[in-house]
């Protein structure tokens, strides 16, 4: 192995490290603040009357607390993202590092590296699938398209197969107005589910 | 009840506490992603279905994009198996929809 695919490999299990430790912070800021939300209730029964300034003065401050401990396991969700986004970047940097030194027939990469390589490999959703996926979820209720459009992307993305992609695409489309009619105009019972045409009926 | 929705419980219920995801549904199921989610999308408005995100172990690991998983909530297999029980009752006794009184269509 190079001294550059040291290096690489050496970046990967780093990124790696530095993922785990994020995600532990993460678990460590929600209990904060799953702490803090108690606290603020807590602090707030134990000021006295409400509406007395005690009270607004205590459900104040434990509120700012419990909003500052929030904002700390947002921060800490981003690093975790941050993290991943680097075991990525490493391991794409490794495959690059591979690509080209069998291209200028240098010498092999180790069977470490290379397993390295396609254990992180980062494999992301076609973007012209992405695209096409949320131009049609204009259908959908405005709130509701983030959470279907990253559902299908995790769909995409473990698809292997060019063609498994294109049907998985055409068939949601396909089923993109009935998505719109479900997600728009909720029945209230099962009788009237599945089928714009039975909307209605109990 | 449409026949899908019937299946997609079906599915579901073979293993009420296994959670699944979408593309698993269809496979198991053998209807398109286009009819699955729209079923999907509506048992979770009925709360019979719940649906969360895939933890971040697997996910990042392999390297690709998290998805989310779908499991039959406790009172959902319950009404879901009810729902599909009286399916199957009214299959067993059509009623019929038209009952001509004798007589009429053959009187002269």
């Amino acid at each position: 192995m190079s001294c550059r695919e040291t290096y690489l490999a050496g970046a990967c299990a780093a990124a790696r490290a530095a993922y785990e430790v994020a995600k532990e912070h993460v678990a460590l800021m929600e209990a904060a603040a799953a702490h803090a939300e108690d606290d603020a209730a807590a602090a707030a029964a134990a000021a006295g009357r409400r509406g007395s300034t005690e009270y607004v003065l205590a459900a104040g401050a434990a509120r700012m607390r419990a909003y500052f401990a929030g904002h700390n396991a947002a921060v800490a969700r981003a690093q975790v993202e941050h993290a991943a986004m680097r075991v990525r970047l490493a391991a794409a940097g490794l495959e690059h590092e591979q690509h080209w030194r069998q291209r200028l027939h240098l010498q092999r990469l180790t069977v470490r590296s290379r397993e390295a390589s396609t254990r992180t490999r980062a494999r992301r959703a076609p973007a012209a699938s992405i695209s096409l996926l949320a131009l049609s979820t204009v259908l959908l209720p405005a709130q509701q398209r983030p959470r279907w459009l990253e559902d299908w992307r995790g769909e995409l993305g473990a698809l292997e197969t060019r063609r498994a992609r294109f049907r998985f695409v055409r068939e949601l489309l396909r089923g993109m107005p009935r998505m719109a009619w479900s997600l728009r105009y909720p029945v209230p019972s099962m009788a009237g589910a599945g089928s714009p045409r039975n909307h209605g009926r109990s | 009840m449409t026949l899908q929705t019937q299946l997609v419980l079906r599915a579901l219920l073979e293993d009420p506490s296994k959670e699944r995801y979408g593309l698993a549904l269809c496979e198991l199921v053998g209807l398109p992603s286009g009819t699955i989610y729209p079923i999907l999308a509506r048992l979770e408005q009925l709360r019979w279905v719940e649906s969360f995100w895939e933890d971040a172990d697997g996910h990042v690991v392999e390297g690709r994009p998290r998805r989310r998983y779908y499991r039959l909530t406790p009172g959902g297999a319950e009404q879901a198996r009810h729902a599909l029980a009286s399916t199957y009752r009214a299959k067993k006794s059509p009623q019929l929809l038209w009952n001509p009184e004798p007589g009429i269509a053959g009187s002269s």
